[in-house]
């Protein structure tokens, strides 16, 4: 008998950072999230799974289109439909939410218990499904020390919302020890909330099986649901199964050997072609990072704005509606000794050391941010704080601007003057 | 770091070319175009951090290699090759790897870019950096800046960021790109909470839905109810008469329920079985009729069998012969009649011909062909006689003609008529027109030449006269002298020194005389030598008067020449005219005259000939008339012999006139006639009475053989008659006879058929009576009505009980009808209509509940697959991106905008002064004295740079001129590169061409300056021009100025070609 484990499905919660242009393929990336749930159901029942287990953060904590709950309601309609068994529990996200209420969700959908830990016991499966939802958005205390010890006579699963012992860009929740969850004695834990893919353990299991759809491009690669097999009183043949639609990837590209824009254009075609061919067929959201101390760094930066056409139209040209650039960055550095260049007494040393004063300063820094904040404080909430925020206020991400304000005058300033 | 030498060893268009560049002070290195200017400037470049991967100078050495030899400040010393590649390509001069640390040091850090912008100008630079102080309108902070990173423009850089930080974000546009995507932002949020429906919302539809599902269920039940009841009261309505009628039925039924039940088709088969047997015996008594009328017929008949033995078609020829027969015996009579009229006829020609019928008169009839032949002589005599009187006329003319022209030939001529011509002229030989002519025209071109003589004659005449005038002239004014006269006192004079010279050699006395001569003549040779030279003008006129007077009397004598030969051309001409008219014994006259008299005796014997041609025509002509007249006679002669032959056969003699022999032939012609009349009747008459008798004979035989009873029976043709008329009846009779006994064998046939159908008929009748119980025929059809009525009424029963069975379904018929007893059909209908009425009420409601009900369902199906607001957020985040990669953006330029004013201010705050300073003593010198200084007017803000007049008035940099201004920069880089020398150790200063829009005083000054800066800094400038040359010549001390020339051929190190001073 199958089981399907997915988790943080974060139900229409918008795929971000994807500049419009031009030729970009909107109509694929609406609904995404969507999607990739229908490619759950539909694997679900293609596979003649008898359960489904799904670890928390259905939906996105603040998102209030009872739309959205609806749509879940209905897939899950599919799965009673076809007698397939889901198990479900509150993700941070799920507990923050207000769409579960009215919603009538078909018997065959059980849920955990938020208050304290419960258990769900399937004897025609021969299973029993252990595990606690969160009661809260955040929950400090370590649950997994609650659960229910395994029964007897069958295969017992563990369902928690957990970041572990703490996971990079997830708070963290309902922590625990990796031994703590192998020494309870069941035979899978099948765990949400860390979006990227991760198997802890194998004896027992101890999966994430990462989020269902990737949402920007902090969440590269294959995103989906892991399925395994339950039969003679053991788990096996655990299998990762991409389910997503909109798959993003980071393309970095090293242009130290390009001596021209053109070659630069050539190095990013080649990466852009290995790319889309590696994702399976879905739309490619690609962020291209042009990299390195190049020749061709003037050129680059003296046109920016052409540049960006350039490959956004390359895109097209190579991959159609197949890729969308999510966003080009241009972190290539002038070959010029800017050490050099400092210790030159004349009007171009003045300049870079005047660059380099400012780095250490803290008024200096203090003076960039009130000058930023013209623009500043009309930004959304969300490009002043959280992880998009452009850091005008943040030392490091002043540093950084700065570097970026050296490698852009450089060229202007030397190398013969024909900007 | 000064280069102290270059080596291009392979490189370029240059081979093992080394440029020694150690002195202090300017080096100058001249090429003319092509020299290698630019190829030697790119080799610096090259030799100091390297060839490039894709070189403009490897098109002749395949690998490429320059030398060099630096020396920094503290006097290290560097040798090293640079070659062309990826790596290594730092070499010492042996050959060994060097690192490019080493290099780097003695650059001071310096890269390739910083290098070619701060150490490099070119006149290109040079303006640009002019035009950008103008443009800038001198700021001084920019100015200085621009001067000190030594390419581009500071305020370009600053007004490019300051324009894109703008386009992208203002704080109070809308439509700036940030702006815009800002107010687009919101709308979306916006859009996102409006679209995004509740929980509540949807659990109050659901609610609705469920109430409404909920009433539409009580609704139906009480709507069933009704329905069953109708349905009750509806069937009770339609069994009432059914009922009714069931009961009548089985009263039909009643009396005949015992009656034989038959088949359906009894009575149609017994109705058909009485047709058929009526038909059948009617047939019969007909055909007893038929028979009894044959056997009548048989009686009648009368039958010959002899006559049947006649023949039918011998029967029909005897008939047809019969009437030709009659006809015959009629024509016979009238023919002979006719033949004895012409056989009279014959016997009267003959009589009138003078014979008798004894000759045998067909003899006497003449032959067609002789008839033909007489009457074709008859034509031929009558053309014989015409032909001869036509002869005998065109003789008797001819002949008169011929005397006529005899009289004519002996006449005389009257062109001969000339005094002293001679009679016979006419045969004499006579000159051609032609060649008349020629000698007429050689007479008049003797006239043409003699008068072009006599006009060249006066001509030269005249030539000659003007000439000895100006001869005459000439030596009026005294003796002329001449190149002979000078040789004749050298001669002189020689021999007077040969003299003096013999005097001397003898000791004689006399040498003293032979001295003074020689002196004389020494004088007198160059009196006329001095004369020859002092009037050579006279001389030369002199010289040309008496060549033209020798020339024109050359001519005049070679005038007597040709006139005399033309005199004797004259004579030869008249002779030659002479000879053809010695034969003719004519005076030879004008050559006009002669042609005239020479036409006239030409045309004289033509008409001689052309009358004796017509005499002997006309002589030949008559000859033959007279032998044409004898022929006809002679043909006549021989026609009379033939006619006499061909007449003698009609009686007739020679002497006979055709006349007479056509008519003796037209008589002889009708007795012919009459003779072929007569023979053809007679065959006729003997034809017909052949015909008659053997017709006869075979009538008599017919009759003898086939009706002997009228063999006595009158006459041929009343017994023909009767036999033709009683055989064809006879044939008649046996016809008829055929045709009873067919008849009566079909008759008999048909009465035996009859007689076996009656029989099966009434079998057939049998059986039914069988079948219907009955004895006799007549009681078949009471027992059929019978079976009939039984049969209708049981089925009119099974269907009622059918259509009841159907009304009432499983439900027992014996309850039904309990349940209808009592019931009137009026009271079951007023049922059925009230039950319809509360029906109609109830469906009337429960249509309003679906109504709400389908309302609800649609308000939630809204609620299912709607992602609107989803969609909206898609487009918050992707406003998001572009706000945020926009933001950055806005944020790199806008600081590097600040930044770089920053420190432009402060670059002019620390440098303005030394810089101002040392710039301000190079331009009046640049200038050539122009300009006093540069200042700074502090009024305009920012402060701006500006040129100081000798009077002392500020001249802002937009109102120089181009030169001036270019000036002005040079003056500015120079100051900033001698202040970077001060702190930092200077790379040489490579210069192309910057002079070439300097005037020549300002070049002068501006090199000047430049080897006072190479005192500091080296200074290479590469120009292609020798003015630039000469001018550092003139203004430089040579110990200051090194010069180079470039030139692909081969090494000529620091050795100028001599320039023009």
């Amino acid at each position: 008998m199958k089981v399907v484990h997915a988790a943080d499905l974060h139900l229409d919660s918008a795929l971000g950072g994807l500049e419009r242009y031009e030729g970009a393929p909107v109509h694929r990336i609406r609904g995404a999230t969507r999607a990739a749930l229908v490619n759950l159901v539909d694997l679900a029942l293609d596979e003649g799974a008898g359960l489904v287990l799904l670890a928390g953060d259905i939906y996105d904590g603040d998102w209030k289109d009872y739309s959205t709950a609806l749509f879940f309601r209905a897939q899950m309609l599919r799965l009673a439909k076809e007698g397939v068994k889901v198990v479900w529990l509150r993700g941070n996200h799920d507990a923050a939410s207000h769409l579960q209420q009215h919603l009538d969700l078909p018997a065959a959908v059980s849920e955990l218990p938020h208050k304290r830990a419960g258990s769900l016991v399937f004897e025609e499966l021969g299973l029993a499904v252990h595990g606690q939802g969160f009661a809260s958005r955040a929950v400090a205390e370590n649950l997994a020390l609650a659960y229910p010890e395994p029964l007897p006579g069958l295969v017992n699963l563990g369902m928690l919302h957990t970041s572990v012992t703490g996971r990079e860009g997830h708070a963290s929740y309902a922590p625990c020890t990796l031994s703590d969850l192998v020494n309870k004695g069941y035979d899978y834990w099948a765990l949400g909330h860390v979006h990227q893919r991760e198997v802890l353990s194998e004896a027992p299991w101890v999966v994430f099986p990462g989020n269902l759809q990737g949402r920007h491009v902090r969440e590269p690669g294959a995103k989906g649901a892991t399925v395994f097999d339950v039969s003679g009183g053991r788990v096996g043949g655990v299998e990762h199964r991409a389910l997503d639609v909109v798959r993003f990837g980071i393309c970095r590209v090293d242009v130290s050997s390009c001596a021209s824009g053109d070659d630069v254009l050539g190095a990013v075609r080649d990466a852009l072609t290995a790319a889309v061919a590696g994702a399976d067929g879905r739309l490619l959201a690609a962020r291209v990072s042009i990299e390195g101390s190049s020749a061709a760094h003037a050129e680059l930066s003296r046109e920016a704005e052409r540049w960006v056409a350039e490959i956004r139209a390359l895109g097209s040209e190579l991959a159609g509606d197949d890729l969308w650039i999510e966003k080009i960055r241009v972190a290539t550095r002038d070959r010029v000794d800017l050490a050099e260049l400092c210790a030159r007494d004349d009007a171009v040393g003045q300049v870079f050391r005047g660059l380099q004063a400012l780095r250490g300063s803290a008024d200096a820094r203090d003076a960039i941010t009130r000058e930023l904040s013209a623009l500043g404080s009309k930004l959304p909430a969300a490009l002043r704080s959280g992880p998009l925020s452009l850091g005008w206020d943040d030392p490091a991400a002043l540093d950084l601007l700065l570097g970026d304000v050296e490698q852009l005058l450089l060229p202007r300033l030397i190398g013969g003057g024909d900007a | 770091m000064r280069l102290l030498e270059l080596g291009l060893v392979r490189f370029g268009g240059f081979t093992d070319r080394v440029l020694d560049l150690s002195a202090p002070g300017l080096h100058l290195v001249f090429g003319k175009n092509e020299a290698g200017k630019s190829t030697a400037l790119r080799g610096i470049t090259a030799l100091l951090y390297g060839v490039p991967h894709i070189s403009a100078d490897a098109y002749l050495h395949d690998e490429l290699l320059i030398s060099g030899r630096v020396r920094a400040d503290d006097g290290t010393e560097l040798s090293f090759v640079r070659r062309k590649g990826r790596k290594n390509t730092l070499r010492s001069p042996s050959g060994e790897v060097l690192d490019e640390s080493a290099l780097a040091r003695l650059l001071g850090g310096v890269g390739q870019g910083v290098f070619e912008t701060t150490f490099g100008l070119d006149h290109e630079r040079l303006r640009r950096g002019g035009e950008e102080l103008a443009r800038g309108g001198g700021e001084v902070g920019k100015s200085l800046f621009d001067a000190g990173i030594g390419g581009g423009s500071v305020k370009r850089v600053l007004d490019e960021l300051a324009a894109e930080a703008e386009r992208l974000f203002t704080p109070r546009s809308r439509t700036r790109g940030i702006n815009e995507a800002l107010r687009e932002y919101g709308e979306a949020v916006k859009r996102v909470r409006a679209e995004s429906t509740r929980p509540e919302a949807w659990a109050q539809q659901k609610q609705a839905l469920e109430a409404a599902q909920a009433e539409l269920g009580q609704i139906d039940a009480r709507r069933a109810e009704h329905k069953r009841l109708l349905a009750a009261a509806q069937e009770l309505v339609k069994v009432l008469p059914l009922l009714a009628r069931r009961e009548m039925v089985q009263r039909v039924l009643e009396p005949v329920a015992q009656a034989r039940l038959l088949p359906d088709d009894a009575e149609a088969r017994r109705t058909a079985l009485e047709r058929e047997l009526d038909a059948t015996l009617h047939d019969a008594r007909a055909l007893a009729e038929q028979l009894a009328e044959i056997e009548r017929g048989f009686a009648e008949l009368r039958i010959s069998d002899e006559l049947l033995l006649l023949d039918e078609a011998r029967v029909d020829a005897l008939h047809e012969r019969l009437g030709q027969y009659r006809r015959d015996r009629v024509d016979l009579g009238k023919r002979r009649g006719e033949l004895l009229a012409a056989e009279a006829s014959v016997r009267r020609r003959l009589a009138a011909l003078g014979r008798s019928l004894a000759d045998d008169a067909r003899t006497l009839v003449p032959r067609r062909a002789e008839g033909a032949r007489i009457k074709a002589l008859s034509r031929e005599r009558a053309k014989i006689e015409a032909e001869l009187g036509q002869a005998r006329q065109r003789e008797a003319r001819v002949r008169a003609e011929v005397a006529e022209l005899e009289a004519s030939a002996r006449a005389p001529l009257p062109e001969l008529a000339l005094a002293g011509a001679p009679p016979d002229l006419l045969d004499r030989a006579l000159p051609s027109l032609e060649a008349i002519d020629e000698f007429a025209r050689r007479f008049e071109r003797l006239e043409r030449d003699r008068d072009q003589l006599a006009a060249r004659r006066t001509a030269i005449e005249a030539e000659l006269d003007r000439a000895r005038a100006e001869l005459t002239e000439i030596q009026l004014a005294g003796p002329v002298p001449t190149e002979a006269e000078l040789a004749r006192a050298r001669a002189e004079r020689a021999a007077a020194l040969a003299a003096v010279k013999a005097a001397i050699d003898a000791g004689r006395e006399g040498a003293a005389e032979a001295l003074a001569e020689l002196e004389r003549l020494e004088r007198a040779a160059d009196e006329v030598s001095d004369r020859l030279r002092r009037e050579a003008e006279r001389v030369a006129r002199f010289g040309a008067s008496e060549a033209r007077r020798r020339h024109a009397e050359g001519r005049l004598a070679g005038l007597a020449d040709e006139s005399q030969a033309l005199h004797a051309g004259a004579a030869e001409l008249d002779r030659a005219w002479q000879v053809p008219w010695a034969p003719t014994g004519l005076a030879a006259q004008s050559p006009r005259e002669m042609r005239g008299l020479c036409e006239r005796l030409w045309r004289a014997r033509e008409r001689r000939a052309e009358a004796a041609a017509a005499l002997d025509r006309a002589r030949a002509s008559l000859a033959d008339g007279s032998r044409t007249r004898a022929e006809h006679e002679q043909a006549l002669e021989a026609w009379s012999t033939r006619w006499a032959e061909a007449v003698a056969c009609l009686g007739l003699d020679r002497g006979a006139a055709p006349e007479e022999a056509d008519d003796v032939q037209a008589a002889l012609a009708e007795l012919g006639t009459e003779l072929d009349v007569a023979d053809g009747l007679r065959h006729r008459v003997r034809g017909m009475e052949q015909a008659c008798e053997a017709l006869e004979h075979e009538v008599a035989a017919l009759i003898a053989r086939h009706l002997p009873t009228l063999a006595s029976a009158g006459d041929l043709e009343h017994q023909a008659t009767a036999l033709i008329q009683q055989s064809r009846q006879n044939r008649e009779a046996a016809r008829r006879r055929a045709d009873l006994e067919a008849r009566r064998a079909r008759c008999t046939a048909r009465e035996r058929e009859l007689g076996a159908a009656r029989q099966i008929l009434e079998q057939g009748l049998e059986r039914l009576l069988g079948e219907a119980g009955v004895a006799q025929r007549s009681e078949l059809a009471a027992a059929e009505a019978a079976s009939k009525a039984r049969r209708r009424a049981e089925a009119d029963l099974a269907e009622i009980d059918a259509a009841l069975r159907e009304l009432c379904g499983t439900a027992d018929l014996a309850d039904v009808r309990a349940r209808a007893a009592g019931v009137s059909l009026l009271d079951a209908r007023s049922r059925v209509a009230e039950l319809e009425e509360a029906l109609q009420e109830i469906d009337a409601a429960r249509d309003d509940v679906r109504d709400r009900l389908s309302q609800a369902a649609r308000g939630l199906e809204l609620f299912d697959d709607r992602q609107t607001a989803a969609d909206a957020q898609v487009e918050a985040e992707a406003l998001l991106a572009k706000i945020r990669t926009d933001a950055e953006r806005w944020a790199r330029v806008t600081i590097a905008w600040r930044v770089l004013s920053a420190e432009v201010e402060r670059y002019r705050a620390t440098h303005q002064a030394p810089l101002l300073a040392r710039a301000s003593e190079l331009f009046p010198r640049l200038t050539g004295g122009r300009h006093a200084r540069l200042a700074v007017d502090h009024d305009a803000e920012p402060p701006v740079l500006c040129a100081v007049g000798p009077s002392g008035d500020f001249l802002p940099i937009t109102s120089l001129s181009d030169g001036t201004r270019d000036q002005l920069y040079l003056a500015l880089r120079l100051a900033s590169l001698e202040h970077y020398a001060g702190v930092s150790e200077p790379l040489p200063l490579c210069l192309d061409d910057v002079l070439i829009n300097f005037d020549d005083e300002r070049s002068l000054a501006a090199l000047e300056v430049l080897a006072e800066v190479g005192q500091r800094i080296q200074v290479l400038l590469f120009t292609h021009h020798e003015h630039v040359v000469q001018a550092a010549q003139a203004a430089i001390a040579p110990e200051r100025l090194t010069l180079h020339e470039l030139s692909r051929g081969g090494a000529q190190p620091n050795a100028l070609p001599a320039l023009p001073a």
